[in-house]
């Protein structure tokens, strides 16, 4: 068995070399990167696996999970609404980033910058602000609605509208807005990298503009259209936080499993409704999986960047566009700030700082709002640090070959698992007093079981959440340094800490910012892993919006959600002031 | 006694194999070049013998010590790569500095070393400056100064020119070698590159297809190549072929006649190279015209004096004393690197 996972994996047997004291310490690191990602990752997803296998006492009934799932048609329903859901997010997602990335890379348009950071405001957000703000929009007392409270109608004679924002649409818009930015950032970077000698090559052979278009704008981007299209698909295939305010009698997967586990305490069917909401995740990553290794020499070295052509109509038609798309994010910002401050809604119009009270509300008071913050920024300090020295070892180590390809494939696996399945299989496994070792009778205590409840589950369920990206981040990054770094300090025997903290590390400054600014805001605005672990004493502000929201105190809820879109906008700017301080310090070496 | 010795190397990356047997030695103060075509092994072969690879089997000896199983920190030579590896957010000075500091050396000491080194590569003025802001040969040289700060035993270069401009290959070359022979180190290069081998090496292993093929002083593997494949990439050759043999000469051996004479073939001019000294001609057999083409060097004096045009028919006539003869390799075994280059 052994031997054949070697031979798998291209290990051949070489003449021993002694490894110096430094290299022991890369062996150790490994090794305890490799037990920990296992752990953390592997074993509670066996776990949950085990656990679909299961009936509600624990015994062993093969597949009958899923044959009752398929044939009880309410969770079959289900199952059709989560991916009617996807296909309509994907397709009106992908393409309305499409033109706007498109307007952002491929026009003369005036205020890109601005347009930029309009697109990407829905990132600062749980996706239950949008569903929320859409309340206040098109629900029964929302301003367009009631043709702003009777306003129309007075005017110009249109009467109410019933929008029935809580079900299919409400969800659909909601995951547009939650996933355009994300859309927008893979089409975008796409559409940067264009050789303007195909476009020349073309327009000397007298192609059309839509010649033009298929045959070499879109083939130059389809992979990013790809990898847009399936993010689109999965993000919106698994949200929960939108579903749960907005979704009315709309079930889909996400909020079956919820309310399987917390409401029927059925955890057989939650596991197996949540391997059910794992199978697109599992299949994007496959496919990415396959492009990025196509991927590899796409565009030539000696490509010459693309030169946008004057055009003033399309100027004018592209900001229009963009406008209308950034108007209607502002006026979903706006609604929550309204919300947040309006006394009664649509009663009582004066402005009140009472909903940050969250006094006599299902919110604990701001203590969901600190809790937060600290998890946030413990999951980004120790999440940023871990996760590099990870890619460090995997990327630039030359011990233990076969360990580090292990530990890439783990780093990478957890962007296949829906933050509900990383919650449910946390609680399968920390909850478990005793461990079994399979097909055998021995058993022994869990060690982890006194994490449970505790903040450090919290931080290595976000952890485990946002592993992946993060390490696609520092792996970038450290691709880009020689790897002749790490050859010549050994020859010169200069132990590998030193080179990592003296060149390394400053020379991947850029990268760790941006890791820890992406671990802080998702860790604020993520509800899907937490919501199976939180304790009544660390409730997180991402919760405390949902139970609000259940209790139907919304305006306390809308002020939860600004205070964590305030938070995560304040730690952006942090970010991109200390860019560019770090741009301009190291600007010397760089030229 | 063998300053280091390479002893029946073997080297597989999955079903590729980079090395097949490899065994050579270099003697204390040598200038060794590693050469050959690219994938033929030469740049894994030297890192086994940094100890930055394994190798499945063989050894590598120093001073009659098997060190193979000595972590490259321990073997102590300096190395060059291609890329130089020069740490961008340190400047010339710290670069250098970077290894002396693990050793117990004082402040002092290390700035000593470090000016010295730098005088020796001539940069003393640039010791403040950072990579970016250097020359790539300037960069290749900083990278040199590194490497010799720590006083390595034997020096290790990877293809350490490969990056630069003509012009400042050549100038470095001289460089190298003058520094080389100044310091009396060991040195092996591994180089692509012919015409810097033969400058360069005291003594050149050429390599192909993950074998050595030949090892010896520059002037023995030009003039008694022991392959087809040898002559034909350490310089320019014409393969004559016969029913049981193969031979090749040089077009430097070649001469050219106007006129008919004995034992000279009848050949008409494709295309003439204006190379500088000379010219060489590209000539076409009118005898058997599915041979290759054959390649003849003519002096520039001896090129106005004719006043050769294309087309036009010319007599070609080997010098015997330049001729090779590969008994060894039948017709059905000629070399894999066609004689039109």
């Amino acid at each position: 068995m052994i031997t054949a996972v070697k031979t798998l994996l291209g290990y051949q047997e070489t003449v021993p070399q002694r490894t110096s004291s430094s290299g022991q310490w890369q062996r150790l690191l490994i090794v305890c990167m490799v037990v920990g990602l296992f752990t953390f990752i592997v074993l509670p997803v066996i776990e949950l696996m085990e656990r679909a296998l299961q009936n509600r006492s624990g015994e062993y009934i093969g597949l009958e999970n899923f044959f009752t799932y398929f044939s009880s048609p309410s969770l079959f329903q289900s199952a059709y609404h989560t991916v009617t859901v996807a296909v309509i997010t994907t397709i009106i997602s992908v393409g309305a980033a499409l033109l706007y990335a498109y307007a952002i890379e491929r026009t003369h348009m005036k205020g890109k910058t601005f347009f930029t950071y309009m697109a990407l405001l829905p990132l600062f957000a749980p996706t239950m602000m949008y569903g929320i703000s859409l309340i206040y929009l098109f629900g029964n007392n929302g301003v367009i609605t009631t043709g702003f409270f009777g306003t129309l109608e007075d005017w110009f004679g249109i009467g109410e509208w019933d929008f029935e924002i809580y079900g299919l649409k409400g969800i659909v818009l909601s995951e547009v807005i939650f996933t355009f930015p994300q859309a927008f950032l893979i089409l975008k970077v796409a559409l940067s990298t264009a050789d303007q000698r195909l476009y020349e090559a073309a327009d000397t052979l007298g192609a059309s503009k839509l010649r033009k278009l298929f045959t070499v704008t879109l083939p130059n981007i389809k992979y990013g259209l790809v990898s847009a299209i399936f993010v689109c698909f999965t993000l919106s295939f698994t949200d929960f936080g939108a579903p749960k305010v907005v979704g009315g009698q709309y079930n889909v997967l996400a909020t079956d499993v919820y309310k399987q586990v917390i409401g029927q305490q059925n955890f057989s069917m939650g596991a197996t409704v949540g391997i059910i909401l794992t199978i697109p995740a599992v299949i994007a990553f496959v496919v990415d999986q396959i492009i990025q290794r196509k991927k590899e020499g796409g565009i030539s070295s000696k490509a010459i960047p693309y030169k946008t052509p004057n055009n003033k109509r399309r100027d004018r038609l592209y900001t229009l566009y963009c406008l209308i798309v950034s108007g209607m994010f502002l006026l979903l910002f706006g609604a929550i700030v309204a919300a947040a401050f309006v006394k009664v809604w649509p009663y009582d119009f004066s402005l009140t700082f009472r909903h940050f009270g969250f006094g006599n509300v299902a919110g604990d008071g701001l203590k969901p709002y600190w809790n937060s913050l600290l998890v946030s920024s413990i999951t980004a300090v120790v999440g940023t640090f871990l996760i590099f020295l990870g890619a460090y070892l995997v990327e630039k180590s030359r011990y233990m070959k076969v360990i580090r390809k292990i530990s890439y494939f783990l780093s990478i696996l957890p962007i296949a698992l829906p933050g509900l399945v990383i919650g449910l299989a946390f609680i399968f496994f920390f909850n478990q007093q005793m461990f079994q070792v399979p097909f055998t009778s021995i058993e022994f205590m869990n060690p982890f079981n006194w994490l449970y409840g505790s903040m450090t589950i919290l931080v290595l369920a976000n952890l485990v959440h946002f592993y992946s990206v993060s390490f696609l981040t520092a792996t970038t990054s450290l691709k880009q340094q020689d790897k002749a770094y790490e050859s010549v300090s050994e020859a010169m025997d200069v132990p590998f800490y030193k080179t990592f903290a003296r060149v390394t590390l400053p020379l991947s400054l850029p990268a760790i910012l941006e890791m820890a600014m992406y671990l802080f805001v998702n860790s604020m605005t993520t509800i899907s892993a937490v919501v199976f672990l939180y304790s009544p004493d660390w409730k997180l502000a991402s919760i405390a919006m949902v139970n609000m929201d259940d209790a139907g105190d919304i305006a306390p809820a809308a002020a939860m959600a600004l205070l964590i879109i305030a938070t995560n906008i304040l730690v952006r700017t942090l970010y991109e002031v200390a860019s560019r301080f770090l741009f301009k310090k190291t600007y010397a070496w760089k030229r | 006694m063998e300053h280091l010795k390479v002893n029946g190397v073997y080297k597989n990356f999955g079903e590729f194999t980079a090395l097949e047997d490899v065994s050579f030695s270099v003697s204390k103060g040598e200038f060794v070049c590693l050469l050959g075509p690219s994938g033929c092994g030469k740049t894994t072969l030297l890192r086994i013998i940094a100890g930055l690879e394994q190798p499945n089997k063989g050894a590598v000896m120093m001073n009659g010590k098997d060190i193979t199983h000595l972590p490259p920190a321990k073997r102590n030579f300096g190395i060059v790569f291609q890329s130089y590896a020069l740490f961008p957010n340190l400047t010339a000075f710290q670069n250098i500095a970077y290894g002396l500091k693990t050793r117990k050396m004082t402040k002092r000491s290390i700035r000593e070393k470090v000016h010295e080194t730098l005088r020796q590569v001539n940069l003393e003025h640039i010791a403040d400056r950072y990579p970016a802001q250097l020359s790539g040969g300037q960069q290749q040289r900083v990278a040199l100064a590194r490497a010799l700060a720590l006083s390595p035993d034997f020096l290790l270069l990877d293809e350490p020119l490969s990056a630069l401009d003509a012009k400042v290959r050549v100038e470095l070359r001289n460089e190298m070698k003058r520094l080389q022979k100044q310091l009396g180190i060991t040195t092996i290069m591994v180089t692509h590159d012919q015409e810097e081998a033969l400058s360069m090496a005291d003594k050149m292993v050429v390599m192909n297809n993950a074998e050595l093929v030949q090892s010896g002083s520059p002037q023995e593997v030009y003039e008694y190549p022991l392959t087809p494949f040898v002559s034909d990439f350490i310089g320019t050759v014409n393969f004559l072929e016969d029913a049981s043999s193969l031979r090749a000469i040089r077009p430097e051996h070649v001469e050219l006649k106007t006129e008919l004479r004995e034992n000279s073939i009848p050949v008409s001019i494709e295309n003439m190279e204006f190379r500088g000294g000379f010219y060489r001609m590209m000539l076409k057999n009118k005898i058997n015209k599915q041979a290759r083409y054959l390649f003849a060097d003519v002096s520039a004096e001896e090129y106005k004096k004719e006043q050769y045009e294309l087309g036009q028919t010319i007599y070609m006539k080997f010098q015997e004393s330049g001729m090779m003869h590969f008994t060894d390799y039948p017709v059905q075994s000629k070399p894999l690197v066609s004689s039109i280059s």
